[in-house]
């Protein structure tokens, strides 16, 4: 019994210290922040035209975000937090089946306490065609990727939006201005009859950080 | 880290279920999403296949009727392979293909930029070489030429309420089959063996696995020591699911189920009470597993 230990003693250690040994290894992390706006087109004839406020602070909660997977706000660079998509859903499609809004154009603009505008409004999405009817929403719900169509100028005023959050959660500088947005949508209804649909566009935010773990087998 | 019965012996480890790295995991599926997240995880279903099938099935002899019983600590061991490092990300919103790290490769990530000037950050990998696994087993005997086996390991990974509980659990049989067949020079058994694992109280990661095998030995000695080399044929199935939240909503990640052919060679190496044993197999990815075994 004695030989039989110092075998197996060995042999049951190196399995156990294979289960437990460990490298440091830096990993670039990804993390997901979005927001969504909600729009109900209702009774409008030819033309869809619609504004919703949005607290894009409330919505990203960036310091909880960064809480709840332990990073420190600190870690971040100013610039790490992007718009990297935009999508398209219809959660109601209009009961006419070929619905369609044509020539649609997303603005945004910062608004202030009041919902006062706070300067021009950025194009956000320009030139989509939006299926909105049920004919041709065969997945009401699911998500349609319109990134292609994201305008440079609602780019620039969002990740100008999110440096100043992220500077201003440093303590680098005051902050944005505002913590929400007026989404000013406008388009061409086709049919001309009555529109009757519920949509979303959501916003996907990126932020990347470095990490330090302690990965086994590495 | 509070231990379960079993696991107080020994801990299934999942390369990735130590609570800060499974966390990140979190993190980064967050970010992905449909195929994305399918090819960022497919190394791990792969690995956990070749690996949690390995050690099973280790011999063909199981006796006609009387009472055997063992505790086995059964360990299996894969490196990865350099294909299982990178998978190609679909287009997507003006973001063209891209060859990016999995979940075991570079921890550096890779953006990709779209023509309007946004770059998307592809989430890096844990820099995983190689998968360990370990797990107890305690196996009992036999009735009408079957023995069966069950595995079952829990703990809560740190203190994090996300990630939650891990558990592993297992059932399986092994039937003789040279019981029918008299005059065989070697003892052959059929097997089957179903596990499961979950991690996380939101079942962050969630697998099903399932193993047959067909096992041939043959026993050598006849003193206290007796070695019993074995070979084995069989089909291994892992069926693997990741479900975390990205904003505020559910998502739900499917793993298209993973059937890989299975082949073994290895060896027992009996004493009293205490055996030995070793194989190497090639399955999703080749390995090597061992065990050490206490009983009658």
């Amino acid at each position: 019994m004695k030989t039989i230990a110092k075998v197996a003693l060995p042999i049951l250690s190196v399995m156990l210290m294979a289960a437990t040994c460990s490298n440091e290894q830096i990993v670039t992390l990804s993390l997901g922040f979005p927001t969504v706006a909600r729009f109900i087109a209702t009774g409008e004839v030819n033309f869809h035209d619609d504004s919703q406020i949005v607290n894009v602070t409330e919505d990203l909660d960036i310091e909880g975000a960064l809480d709840d997977a332990d990073i420190d706000i600190n870690d971040l660079e100013d610039d790490a937090i992007k718009i990297v998509q935009v999508l398209y859903r219809v959660i109601q499609p209009d009961v006419v089946a070929n619905r369609i809004i044509t020539n649609t154009l997303v603005e945004v603009v910062p608004v202030d306490a009041g919902n006062n505008d706070i300067g021009s409004p950025a194009v956000l999405i320009t030139g989509y065609t939006m299926p909105a009817g049920s004919g041709n929403v065969p997945n009401p719900e699911e998500w349609i990727d319109i990134t292609n169509v994201i305008g440079t100028d609602g780019i620039n005023l969002m990740n100008d939006y999110l440096l100043e959050t992220v500077q201003g959660l440093k303590g680098n500088g005051p902050g944005p201005v505002n913590d929400s947005f007026r989404y000013h949508v406008r388009g061409t209804s086709a049919p001309p009859t009555e529109t009757n649909f519920e949509w979303e566009v959501k916003l996907v935010f990126q932020g990347t950080v470095q990490k330090s773990f302690d990965v086994p087998f590495s | 880290m509070r231990f379960g019965i079993l696991g107080a012996a020994v801990a299934a480890v999942l390369a990735v279920s130590g609570s800060a790295s499974g966390d990140a995991l979190s993190d980064n599926l967050s970010t992905l999403v449909g195929d994305q997240a399918t090819g960022y995880l497919g190394p791990l279903s792969k690995g956990l296949s070749a690996s949690a099938n390995a050690g099973i099935f280790r011999g063909g002899h199981v006796p006609t009727a009387g009472l055997t019983a063992r505790l086995d600590l059964t360990g299996s061991y894969i490196s990865f392979s350099d294909t299982d490092r990178t998978y190609t990300a679909p287009a997507f919103g003006g973001y063209p293909e891209a060859e990016v790290p999995t979940v075991i490769g570079d921890p550096d990530g890779a953006t990709v930029s779209q023509g309007n000037g946004l770059e998307f950050a592809y989430p890096g990998g844990f820099n995983l070489q190689n998968l360990a696994f370990a797990a107890p087993q305690i196996t009992v005997g036999s009735v009408l030429g079957t023995k069966a086996m069950i595995r079952y390991v829990t703990f809560t990974v740190g203190d994090d309420e996300e990630l939650g509980e891990f558990t592993y659990w297992a059932f399986g049989a092994q039937h003789s089959i040279s019981q029918y067949l008299p005059g065989l020079p070697v003892d052959i058994a059929v097997g089957g063996m179903f596990q499961q694992f979950d991690l996380g109280s939101k079942d962050l990661v969630k697998a099903d696995l399932m193993a047959w095998n067909v096992t041939g030995s043959r026993l050598f000695g006849t003193g206290a020591v007796k070695l019993e080399p074995y070979a084995g044929l069989g089909m291994d199935s892992c069926k693997m699911e990741a479900n975390y939240d990205s904003g505020d909503e559910s998502v739900q990640v499917k793993l298209d189920r993973q059937n890989d052919f299975r082949g073994t060679l290895g060896a027992n190496v009996k004493f009293p009470i205490v055996s030995l044993n070793v194989e190497g197999y090639v399955a999703a990815e080749m390995g090597v597993a061992g065990s050490l075994s206490f009983g009658i």
